[in-house]
């Protein structure tokens, strides 16, 4: 990483903030204090504005009229996929699929490769892996007669790499991994675990919704053959997310989804697909989505994605100290903010995670708690919930200051004897 | 603050010492429940006797709210008629949708009217009463074995 990008004098928090409108709603009488960007990351006013402006002026049906609005609406779709190519490092345009969120990108891979699988195959995921990148899995499993392996954790909350040999052997046909973790924050050695996999001539996924917009990310170097992503966690619109793939792994890819734009030749008895991306696109995107996403890279390429990391680094490192210093805190994942990104879930002695948030909300600062849609890793790790608070470019020290103080609200609350 | 609402000692105290918990001698109705949004669960056991709750093991965890609950519900279960304790948990269940408490509830149940302040909690203070009619539901059909 470029440490010498980031100059911490030179990120300036306040003229971040100020392009957030959310950011200037106020709570308990403050300013919001906002540590859920692991949730959704809020949208700067410039990718709002882009989505408005697609509705004002160009609001065609990409894809579908011969008219000027079409056309104009064909175009601003065709070159957000250029964007998003350029940008992660996709081989072509053509290799970006748009999807609804990551969720339905993960889930049109899995239910893609129904007819590649047979019993006796099997599918590698890993302990700490959010819902979205599980049950489309535990489905294919259950329709293939495939078996799932996990990737275990070490105490500290990151993967056991030395258990790859023996986890992926020739009937692996899938390994499927989260980049970063939502509840740990661990960053995975994707490379290295993709690599594991082409040498079975498994295919290999990476869910990296929690790591795009926080960190340089080039899909050729992680070099899986599918990476997916929901824009609305990286400053960008809700209801986007994307699909990129290997040509010939997406060439693997039966359709999940059947209907308009998705087809070549329709007869009243069958249809022939229409070429990649195209072929799993099937209905009218969320256009206005599509076209403000550009302007998050944007903002995104403006503060630069290592001097993202870095701040983020800077925020996590300060908030492990203090959380660190508070008895009877316990943090999940890695101690060391190289080894996370910028989040940090955490069980409390005294205070349960559901109260602790509700506590926080009060004092206007919005945190997660729950299972953040990874119950069995919660079951695994032996708890049954945990807060969550999660970094964005907006967060600043003395957000953190004030989470600390919340978080000591509630401890008097709770360890008064009644 | 709002938070004074939610957090009444009397809600705190079962919290922290919370009643219930004791096994059964005999048990003839039980259901777990589960709050998939924030992990909360309870299993409730029931001993049934005459048509009355002769006993009650409300046991589980989860947040101070789910936890009091469960508490509050097990003091004034016992000796309730089936039907009786049904409409208990009715009405409570009305009360949070209200905001006002309604004296008429027993022993500490009242003090939980604050919750309906605080929308997203509303299933952790009725967790221990859905799981409790599940139980009633599972005496009344006993689950198929
Ligand atoms: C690691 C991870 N994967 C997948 C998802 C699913 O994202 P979405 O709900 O936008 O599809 C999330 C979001 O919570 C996530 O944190």
């Amino acid at each position: 990483m470029n440490q010498a990008l980031y100059m911490p004098e030179r990120w300036d928090s306040d003229v971040i903030k100020r392009q957030f409108p959310t950011l200037s709603r106020q709570f308990a009488g403050k300013p919001l204090v906002y540590l859920d960007c692991a949730a959704t990351s809020l949208r700067p006013e410039s990718v709002i504005n882009e989505g408005c402006n697609f509705c004002r002026l160009h609001d065609g049906n990409p894809h579908r009229g011969m008219h000027a609005l079409s056309f104009e609406a064909t175009e601003v779709y065709e070159s957000s996929r250029e964007a998003v190519a350029k940008w992660l490092d996709a081989p072509s345009a053509s290799s970006v699929v748009i999807t609804r969120n990551a969720t339905s990108a993960i889930n049109l891979v899995a239910g893609g490769l129904r007819g590649e699988l047979v019993a006796g195959d099997n599918i590698v995921l890993s302990r700490m892996e959010h819902h979205a990148n599980l049950i489309p899995w535990q489905q294919l499993a259950a329709q293939t007669g495939a078996t799932l392996r996990f990737i275990e954790l070490s105490d500290d909350g990151q993967l056991n790499v030395n258990d790859l040999p023996r986890l992926i052997d020739e009937r692996t046909r899938v390994v499927a991994v989260t980049h970063v973790s939502n509840v740990l924050g661990t960053i995975n050695p994707v490379r290295l675990i993709a690599r594991a996999a082409r040498r079975v001539g498994a295919l290999s996924l990476v869910d990296s919704a929690q790591a795009v917009g926080h960190m340089p990310v080039s899909f050729r170097e992680l070099e899986v053959d599918y990476l997916v992503f929901s824009a609305h966690k990286c400053y960008g619109p809700a209801g986007l997310g994307f699909l990129i793939g290997k040509m010939d792994s997406l060439e693997r890819l039966s359709p999940v989804e059947y209907g308009g734009d998705m087809i070549e030749y329709v007869s009243f008895e069958e249809a022939t697909w229409a070429e990649i991306p195209q072929r799993f696109e099937a209905g009218t995107a969320n256009s206005q989505a599509v076209a403000a996403f550009p302007e998050s890279i944007r903002f995104i390429e403006s503060l630069g994605t290592d001097a993202i990391r870095a701040h983020e680094m800077h925020i996590l490192s300060y908030a492990l100290e203090k959380l660190q210093a508070i008895d009877g805190l316990k943090i999940l994942g890695p101690t060391s903010p190289r080894l996370r990104g910028g989040l940090v879930a955490f069980t409390d002695q005294y205070v349960p995670p559901h109260d602790m948030s509700t506590i926080l909300d009060e004092y206007g600062v919005a945190v997660r708690a729950g299972h953040h849609c990874a119950q069995p890793l919660h079951r695994h790790l032996g708890i049954p919930a945990s807060t969550r608070a999660s970094f964005g470019v907006y967060t600043t020290t003395e957000d953190i200051d004030a989470l600390i103080d919340a978080i000591q609200q509630a401890r008097q609350l709770f360890t008064r004897k009644y | 603050m709002n938070l004074d609402a939610l957090y009444r000692e009397v809600i705190m105290a079962h919290h922290q010492n919370p009643h219930g918990r004791a096994p059964l001698d005999e048990v003839n109705a039980h259901a777990h429940g589960y709050n998939a949004s924030c992990g909360d669960e309870f299993d409730v056991n029931l001993k049934v006797e005459d048509g009355k709750i002769a006993g009650i093991q409300i046991d589980g965890h989860g947040c101070a709210i789910s936890q009091a609950a469960g508490s509050m519900l097990s003091q004034v279960a016992v000796g309730l008629k089936v039907e009786l304790l049904e409409e208990v948990i009715a009405a409570y269940r009305e009360m949070l949708k209200s905001g006002e408490p309604d004296s008429n509830l027993p022993g500490d149940l009242p003090v939980l009217s604050g919750v309906s302040k605080f929308p997203v909690r509303i299933k952790c203070a009725t967790l221990a009463m859905t799981t409790t009619l599940e139980a009633i539901l599972n005496f009344k059909a006993p689950e198929s074995k």
